[in-house]
């Protein structure tokens, strides 16, 4: 199977085949890896890469989003099939496209500070969320029109929840 | 000594308090919200009783209710933690107007220390050296302006009923100060009820350091070392650690001597804490505040002396005599503490509520776990993130820093993220290691050292996430064979989807 992994904004080729049972090569860019994988627990792989051991925790968060523990550090990765990332930039990728806010975690609708119909900038506070004693303000990735808001305020929401929409500016 | 008391608290001070009862033979009755029916402290304590929804000024706030079931399940004290009313004098008078003992120090002293001017008025008096700065609130602009000149730059605006870190401002240059008067002013009002605010003095490069002090009702009273808090992200305490890296026998001496004076004058009779920033050029220490409460981060004093903190704050409600002399007061080896919270290090601290579906424990000599969760447990939203604590003990600060890695490398949580490898980082820290920090060190140069750490085994990361992702495709592939023989008429690649969303779940 072919994926393109993003990570930090850039993006690598990965390439997975299964040679047996549990033993994987996996090819990222032009290198590659023999990678001896046993599952020690729900998202818990036990890696052996060159007699190296590692042991990585492995949740996948959101479609095609894993989050990946190893040792002290913590990475958010995508892994998407290559077909299907080609398929979705066509219809909806890009920054210059309609955007979905999501919430980002569990919490309260604490205050809606845009309603359908405002303009917004790239970087202004749409919608102040609180969760644990904090207020979390969700801004707006681009510069457009708030085109719906799906939330009240004081409404409790989980991650994930679609808040609103943000339009583009018409070209 | 008492028979039942009652915990007017949740999570993982709550537990800690119920297991001090446990051991002095005590019966403990539990409150809790809506929401946390399956908290740690309800399963753990004698008895629980409902005080209503999940928002805490519904319930763990509401004096009324807490003293109501005090009644009803006959306690004879309560015990508030720390936050909700553990320092609120209102509360603590509404206890012995209901004849139940409040386990904390005398309503007067909770009243002048819980205000930031009056407590200074206070303990300037006994010759506690405070931050230069006013003893009174700012009246006006104009009242502003003066003591600007007077104070000179930077300096701090900070409200008057503020503490732990809240309702403060640093101020750089005349310019920018009206604006952060107005500012301070309208945060004191939202955040503390209470407008009044005052000036001090802003301490280059601070360190913030407090010395522990019991008291009973008999007029003793004694320091047990000090805590070193300059770990701290926007001005919150994330790691503290007993004894301080650059607090000498001599400054030790120094500074319980000042805290002594300081609880003095307020004939402190309980465990309390008084709060100093330390100059991190000239050593020089002041007074802040003094908190009339067990603080959260007690256990590394207790780790370092053997004396049981919250143990002694019940028998001295209980009217017992102080029984450890200043002399008796030995520190041995050094302690760190791991506040764990449930907040993500990687994404600006957003919290992370959720369920913990896996934990590990991290065990082994040395350990203490001061957990309030659980496996299976969710960790609600209403609520601060702190879901445990992670005290470790070493023979010296070296051992204490090696055996906290360790430690931290054993520790699990799945289901939600924590703040575990922010602190395993930090303990990689040359700038730690060494004791070379203050209060700001977190916020920026930790940040900036952390932000462009090297990712080294981003390859393996993505290994890992390129099976998983392989892995799932291939039984979504098994999968729509065989729902496609149904022929549901769905299109597959649609179904695809669907199953997938499914399984990660």
């Amino acid at each position: 199977m072919a994926y393109i992994a993003t990570f930090k904004d850039e993006d690598f080729r990965v390439k997975v085949e299964e040679s047996k049972s549990g033993v994987y090569c996996v090819r990222i860019n032009d290198e590659d890896y023999q990678v001896d994988c046993f599952k020690a627990q729900e998202n818990i792989y036990s890696l052996i890469i060159d007699h190296q051991s590692y042991e990585v925790d492995v949740d996948e968060i959101d479609n095609d989003i894993y989050s990946v523990m190893l040792k002290d550090d913590h990475f958010d990765i995508q892994i998407i099939d290559e077909k299907k990332k080609k398929l979705a930039e066509k219809f909806t990728g890009g920054r210059g496209k309609r955007q979905e806010i999501k919430s980002p975690m569990a919490g309260n609708i604490w205050k809606l500070l845009k309603i359908p119909g405002d303009t917004v900038k790239e970087g202004e506070v749409l919608i102040i969320l609180e969760a644990m004693k904090m207020e979390n303000e969700i801004r707006s990735p681009i510069e457009g029109v708030v085109t719906s808001v799906e939330v009240e305020e004081g409404s409790t929401v989980s991650a994930g929840t679609r808040l609103c929409q943000v339009d583009p500016h018409e070209k | 000594m008492f028979k039942k008391v009652l915990i007017a608290n949740r999570g993982e001070i709550a537990v800690r308090v119920v297991r001090a009862c446990k051991e002095l033979g005590i019966t403990t009755v539990a409150v809790y919200s809506e929401v946390d029916r399956a908290s740690l402290h309800v399963r753990v304590a004698d008895e629980a009783y409902c005080i209503g929804p999940a928002p805490s000024n519904q319930s763990y706030l509401v004096m009324d209710k807490i003293i109501d079931v005090a009644r009803e399940a006959k306690v004879d004290a309560i015990h508030p933690g720390y936050g909700f009313l553990s320092e609120n004098a209102d509360f603590a008078e509404l206890c012995v107007k209901n004849d139940i003992i409040f386990i904390g120090p005398n309503t007067r002293a909770i009243r002048i220390m819980g205000n930031k001017t009056s407590s200074r008025v206070a303990v300037a008096e006994m010759n506690v050296p405070l931050v230069p700065g006013m003893k009174e609130n700012l009246l006006n602009e104009e009242h502003c302006q003066e003591w600007a000149a007077k104070i000179g730059y930077p300096l701090m605006l900070k409200a008057a009923a503020g503490g732990g870190g809240k309702g403060m401002r640093k101020v750089d240059n005349p310019e920018g100060l009206l604006d952060a008067f107005r500012a301070t002013k309208s945060e004191a009002i939202k955040s503390f009820n209470d407008d009044a605010i005052y000036m001090e003095r802003y301490i280059e490069s601070p360190r913030h350091i407090e010395i522990q002090v019991l008291g009973d009702k008999h007029g003793n009273m004694i320091h047990v070392g000090e805590r070193e808090c300059s770990i701290q992200r926007r001005h919150q305490k994330v790691l503290e650690e007993a004894p301080s890296p650059v607090v000498d026998e001599e400054m030790r001496k120094r500074m319980g001597e000042a805290a002594l004076n300081a609880a003095r004058t307020v004939n402190y009779d309980s465990a309390g804490t008084v709060e100093f920033i330390v100059s991190g050029e000239s050593r020089e220490f002041f007074f802040l505040e003094m908190n009339t409460r067990l603080q959260v981060e007690h256990p590394v004093t207790e780790m370092v002396t053997g004396i049981d903190l919250c143990k002694e704050m019940i028998r001295i409600a209980a009217g017992l005599e102080l029984t450890i002399k200043q002399e008796d007061v030995k520190l041995r080896g050094h302690a760190i503490e791991c506040r764990i919270s449930a907040e993500d290090p990687d994404n600006d601290f957003l919290p992370t509520p959720g369920k913990i579906i896996g934990l590990r424990i991290p065990g082994g000599p040395g350990i203490r776990d001061e957990s309030g969760m659980y496996e299976g447990f969710e960790v609600p939203i209403y609520y601060d993130p702190l879901i445990s604590k992670l005290v470790v003990w070493g023979s010296d600060r070296e051992d204490a820093i090696a055996r906290c890695r360790r430690a931290l490398s054993e520790y699990i949580v799945k289901g939600i993220k924590t703040t575990i490898p922010f602190h395993a980082r930090v303990m990689q820290n040359e700038h730690f290691i060494s004791g070379d920090f203050d209060t700001d060190f977190i916020d920026t140069q930790f940040n900036m050292e952390d932000a462009v750490r090297e990712h080294s085994d981003e390859k393996v990361a993505m290994i890992g996430a390129a099976i998983k992702a392989f892995r799932v495709d291939q039984q979504n592939t098994r999968m729509v064979k065989t729902t496609d023989k149904d022929s549901s008429g769905l299109n597959p690649w649609k179904l695809s989807g669907r199953i997938r969303s499914h399984n990660n779940r």
